[in-house]
C-alpha cells in the first residue's frame, strides 16, 4: 500500500491524470470544508446585518460615479475595437465572470491556497483566473462539484507572466511563499524599471488575460556591476483578507481565447 | 462487531478533518499555521490502538486521501505517511494499551515525527521544498494534544463494547 501511495504520488507530480480523482475527492470532502468555514460564515452575516444600512447609502452614491465613469469607458472601448479592426489585430475576448466567496484556506503554512464556494457545477474550470477587485488573484488548480482551490500568486509553485504597465517591459513575477512580496527575476541593471511600478499580466503563455494589476514594485536592488537586479513587487491584491473574488471562466473548451497571439505583433496591454 | 467502531472512527475523522482545515481567525498571526496539530493522526492512532480488528491499514490508506485533498497536498502524501502510522500502531497496539498517557504521547510524537520527516523528504525529492524545525514543532504540538483526543474518544470506545 506504501507502494501504491508512492505511485499516486509520482502520478499526481508529474501528470495530469489524477485530476478527476483528486475532483472526485474534492466533491466528496467539500460538506467538510463548509462545516469548517460555518463559524465565519456565521460572524459575516452578523456583521453585514450591522453594516447594511450604512453601506447602502455609501454605495448607491458610488454606484451613480461609477456609472458615469463606466459612459466614458464605453465610448472608449468602442474607439479601442475600431482601432483594433483598423490595425486588423484580433479582437479580445472575455470569457465569462462568476462570481465566488472565499470558504477555506490551506492548513498548510507553506503553501497559498484558497478554497473557493463554486467548481465543476458553476462552470469552473481548471486554469480559470481567479481576479479581486485590486489585483490579479491566482488560478484554479482543482476542481470539485461545490467547490474549487486557488493557487495563488505568492505560492512559490507560482509565477505570474507581466510586464511593467509605465514602459511594457516584459518580466516574471514568481512568487516566493505566503506572505512574502513577489520576486521579479533576470532584469538586467540596464533594464527599466522602478520604485512603485505597477506590473500587469501580459497574457503571454495563455494562462491569464492581459492587463489585469498584479503587484506593485517595492524595491530594486543592484549596481551597474551587477549582472541581475533583485526587484521585489508587493501583490495588489489582500491575498491574505480576500472574501470574494471573480473567476475568469470561459465556455466549452479548456483554452481560453486569449490563448493566440495578438496580431500583428504583441504588444503592451493597453489598461 | 467490526462496523461499529469503522463507523464510529468515519465520523470521529470527519470532526478532525474538519479541525484540520478549519481557518485560523483573521487576526491570529499566521505563524500560528506552523502550531496546528494533526487532529487526523491522532483519531487514525486511538482507533487503530483500541479497535485494531476494525480499523486498519485500508481505512488509514483512504484518510490519508482524504487529508491529501482537504489540505491540497500532493495526492498520496498523507496516504502513504498514514499507512506507516497505522503500521507502526496496530504493531504496537498491545503495549501501547499498557502504557501511561505520558508514554502514549511520546511514541505519538516519534511517530508523527517520523511521518513527518518521511513527508518532509518526498516533498523536497518532487517540489524542492526546503524543510526546517517546524516539523518538529507541528509533532510536539500534535503528542500534547493526544491526551484530549484520547479522553474525549475513550467513552465512546467503551460505549460501543469491548475490542479483541
Amino acid at each position: 500500500m506504501a507502494v501504491l501511495s508512492l505511485a499516486i504520488v509520482i502520478a499526481d507530480h508529474r501528470t495530469t491524470a489524477l485530476d478527476t480523482v483528486r475532483t472526485v475527492i474534492a466533491t466528496a470532502v467539500s460538506p467538510l470544508i463548509y462545516t469548517a468555514h460555518l463559524p465565519y460564515a456565521g460572524l459575516a452575516v452578523f456583521s453585514e446585518w450591522r453594516a447594511t444600512s450604512e453601506d447602502n447609502a455609501r454605495l448607491s452614491q458610488e454606484l451613480s460615479r461609477q456609472a458615469i465613469a463606466l459612459q466614458r469607458l464605453s465610448a472608449l472601448e468602442a474607439e479601442n475595437s475600431r482601432l483594433r479592426a483598423l490595425l486588423g489585430s484580433a479582437e479580445r475576448v472575455v470569457g465569462r465572470e462568476r462570481f465566488a466567496a472565499v470558504i477555506g484556506v490551506t492548513p498548510d503554512p507553506r503553501r497559498s491556497q484558497l478554497i473557493l464556494d463554486r467548481g465543476d457545477g458553476q462552470g469552473i474550470g481548471l486554469g480559470d483566473a481567479v481576479l479581486g477587485a485590486e489585483g490579479l488573484v491566482g488560478q484554479i488548480i482543482e476542481t470539485g462539484a461545490l467547490s474549487a482551490r486557488v493557487l495563488l500568486i505568492d505560492d512559490l509553485a507560482h509565477s505570474t507572466p507581466v510586464v511593467v504597465l509605465r514602459n511594457g517591459l516584459r518580466a516574471l513575477a514568481e512568487g516566493q511563499g505566503p506572505g512574502a512580496p513577489l520576486s521579479v527575476p533576470y532584469l538586467s541593471s540596464q533594464d527599466d524599471i522602478r520604485l512603485g511600478d505597477v506590473l500587469v499580466t501580459s497574457g503571454l503563455g495563455g494562462r491569464f488575460p492581459p492587463g489585469y494589476p498584479v503587484a506593485r514594485v517595492v524595491s530594486v536592488e543592484g549596481s551597474m556591476s551587477d549582472a541581475f537586479l533583485a526587484v521585489r513587487a508587493e501583490p495588489l491584491a489582500p491575498l491574505r483578507r480576500l472574501q470574494d473574488v471573480v473567476v475568469l471562466s470561459v465556455a466549452g473548451g479548456k483554452r481560453p481565447p486569449w490563448d493566440r497571439p495578438l496580431a500583428p505583433a504583441p504588444r503592451a496591454p493597453d489598461a | 462487531m467490526m462496523a461499529r467502531p469503522l463507523l464510529a472512527f468515519w465520523l470521529t475523522l470527519g470532526v478532525a478533518l474538519v479541525l484540520t482545515v478549519v481557518a485560523l481567525p483573521p487576526l491570529a498571526p499566521p505563524a500560528l499555521g506552523w502550531f496546528r496539530p494533526q487532529w487526523a493522526v491522532l483519531v487514525l492512532l486511538f482507533w487503530v490502538m483500541t479497535a485494531p480488528e476494525a480499523v486498519g491499514m485500508v481505512s488509514a490508506w483512504i484518510a490519508g486521501l482524504l487529508v491529501d485533498s482537504v489540505t491540497g497536498s500532493l495526492l498520496g502524501q498523507h496516504a502513504l505517511t498514514y499507512v506507516l502510522i497505522a503500521w507502526a500502531g496496530l504493531s504496537l497496539h498491545q503495549r501501547l494499551r499498557m502504557y501511561s498517557m505520558v508514554q502514549q504521547a511520546l511514541i505519538v510524537f516519534l511517530t508523527v515525527l517520523g511521518a513527518e520527516v518521511m513527508a518532509a523528504l518526498l516533498l523536497r525529492l518532487a517540489r524542492g521544498q526546503a524543510f526546517g524545525f517546524a516539523l518538529l514543532w507541528a509533532s510536539v504540538v500534535t503528542a500534547l494534544c493526544w491526551p484530549l483526543v484520547y479522553s474525549a474518544l475513550a467513552p465512546l470506545r467503551r460505549w460501543l463494547g469491548p475490542s479483541l
